[in-house]
């Protein structure tokens, strides 16, 4: 199978880049339904890499277990040398200030101003003056484009509006892994353009290891160092752009082309597990 | 790795017979409150949100209390009337009254309202902040939403459940005034005389201890409802609706509890 999931990818030129979470046999279930299985992946730092599957496959989800959200029922999350699955308390907070998140819908505080939502990590973690702060808030206002909407609330602006300035607040403390959960659904074609541009800047500039959780292919396909596949319970295929668009897995064929012919159905009845097994191996 | 909680406590629920589910819930509500406890004292304090908080409680359960109060007082002050008068005992009205609403009917109508008014309000906040992702956002921005958003609000309740108990007793003495002297001419002497005849100042420790506990009740149950509804803006009307009759089942309980203890541990005055 290309790109075997558990084996570190290596990249066109045999270099194995470092990682920075290591996701060891991630198995979940909520109740009876089953989510992953077995998922294992090295995510490597200062690259792009995407997530794709189908609706419904537990994306965020995934995400979420990478920022100890949620806890693993079988394997672990390590995040540089710290198991994230099992740490708790103030352990577990300061392991979180590594990481920008942005939620689907921004998660923005619906009390808050813009402003303050994007002044918040700053005020919680460091004791920055008002003004070096508004200095701060104003750049990454500018860089997703939303200075002038600083003192609207949440309430007030559009869903765009409100995933830019999550963004923003995302972005604050200079992370150095930013995770963003479908960044361009709810998106126009122009924005999203513009957003990939964003997320290659921040990768030339910091450096930051950046995980996007997406079933938007065109994105994939511009920015993507690396690219998995999910697909019932299991991470299908992992590793190089390069590598995925050229696969001769039938999953990842199907999905990258959009196809309606192939072993991905539109219910999530028909993903038989048999199937499943059947053509990840 | 062990059973996770969840699986832990349906399975315990299966084998006591339990609805599955029930002890699990349970479970979480304790473990939360438990985890605000151990919060409480982090600083810094948010002393901010707790004022906030209070005042939000206040305000939506202070004129309905009053009113409630007012109407209790006054149908205690007509049944208990009725039956002193019957008995001969009529000056002594207001010995009787004053323990009904201090004893029970204050702390009780404190609760329900505090529950129904602002339990229901917190539950629908947090829980429309929960489906938003808004607690996920603060816990990956580092910030703990249990020392944040449940210890405030738990003080809150706890310290306006108090303070209203006071308020409301006074109001359900007023009501009984009314009643009795006002409009079915009793002595006003004999109704203000006769409350320290069979009341006493355990009285009122008692039932401003049950109003805080009862307002603790009613923000345990607001705060864990909210923090765990689910399934989009219907999950949260949900919750609002199980939090608020679980609140109410808890808080009779509990009176229960206390009623009996009451009887135990404090001698009458009259023996």
């Amino acid at each position: 199978m290309p790109g075997s999931v558990s084996a570190r990818p290596s990249e066109g030129n045999g270099a194995v880049p470092d990682s920075a979470i290591s996701v060891q046999g991630l198995t979940k279930s909520f109740g009876p339904q089953t989510i992953f299985e077995d998922v294992s992946m090295e995510i490597p730092k200062g690259l792009v890499t995407i997530v794709l599957g189908p609706s419904g496959t537990g994306k965020s989800v995934f995400l979420k277990h990478l920022v100890g959200l949620l806890r693993p029922d079988r394997g672990r999350v390590l995040v540089g040398e710290d198991n994230i699955s099992i740490l708790r308390g103030q352990a577990l907070y300061d392991v979180r200030k590594r990481f920008g998140v942005l939620f689907q819908d921004g998660a923005l505080f619906g009390s808050m101003t813009v402003y303050d939502n994007t002044a918040f990590p700053l005020r919680e973690h460091t004791r920055k003056p008002e003004a070096e702060i508004r200095h701060i808030v104003m750049e990454k206002l500018d860089l997703v484009g939303l200075r002038g909407a600083e003192l609207k609330f949440p309430g007030e602006i559009s869903g765009g509006m409100r995933k830019r300035a999550g963004l923003a607040r995302a972005l604050v403390l200079d992370p150095k892994i930013i995770l963003f959960d479908e960044p361009d659904s709810g998106l126009d074609p122009v924005r999203t353009a513009f957003l990939n541009e964003l997320v290659l800047d921040l990768k030339a500039q910091t450096g930051a290891t950046m995980i996007i959780v997406t079933h938007h292919i065109p994105s994939a396909a511009q920015i993507a160092d690396y690219i998995g596949l999910l697909f019932r319970r299991r991470l299908v295929s992992f590793g190089p752009k390069e590598n995925m668009f050229t696969s001769k897995d039938p999953v990842v064929k199907q999905f990258l082309a959009g196809a309606t012919d192939g072993p991905i159905g539109m219910s999530e009845e028909r993903d038989r597990p048999s199937d499943a097994d059947g053509s990840a191996s | 790795m062990a059973a996770s909680p969840e699986t832990a406590g349906r399975s315990a629920a299966r084998r006591l017979g339990l609805p599955s589910g029930l002890l699990d819930q349970t479970g979480r509500m304790f473990s939360l409150t438990l985890d605000a406890f151990q919060t409480m004292l982090k600083r810094p304090v948010p002393f901010e949100e707790f004022v906030r908080v209070s005042w939000f409680i206040a305000s939506v359960s202070i004129v309905p209390v009053i009113l409630v109060s007012l109407a209790f007082g006054m149908v205690i002050a007509l049944q208990v009337g009725n039956i002193a008068r019957q008995l001969g005992a009529y000056s002594q009205t207001g010995a009787a009254m004053v323990l009904a609403i201090v004893r029970e009917a204050a702390p009780i109508a404190t609760a329900l309202l505090i529950a129904g008014a602002a339990g229901s309000a917190m539950t629908a906040d947090l829980g429309s902040r929960k489906i938003r992702e808004e607690i996920d956002a603060m816990e990956v921005l580092g910030v703990d939403p249990v020392h944040r958003l449940v210890v405030p609000r738990i003080w809150a309740s706890v310290f306006v459940a108090i303070l209203l108990d006071g308020f409301v007793s006074v109001a359900g003495i007023a009501g009984g005034y009314l009643f009795n002297v006002v409009l079915q001419g009793g002595t006003a002497g004999a109704y203000l005389n006769s409350f320290s005849l069979l009341a006493q100042p355990w009285d009122l420790y008692f039932a401003l201890l049950k109003a805080g506990v009862f307002g603790l009740v009613a923000a345990m149950v607001a705060v864990h409802m909210g923090l765990s509804a689910k399934g989009g803006p219907k999950g949260v009307g949900d919750a609002v609706n199980r939090g608020v009759v679980l609140t109410f089942m808890l808080i009779f309980f509990v009176n229960i509890v206390f009623t009996v203890l009451y009887f135990q541990l404090i001698p009458n005055k009259l023996s």
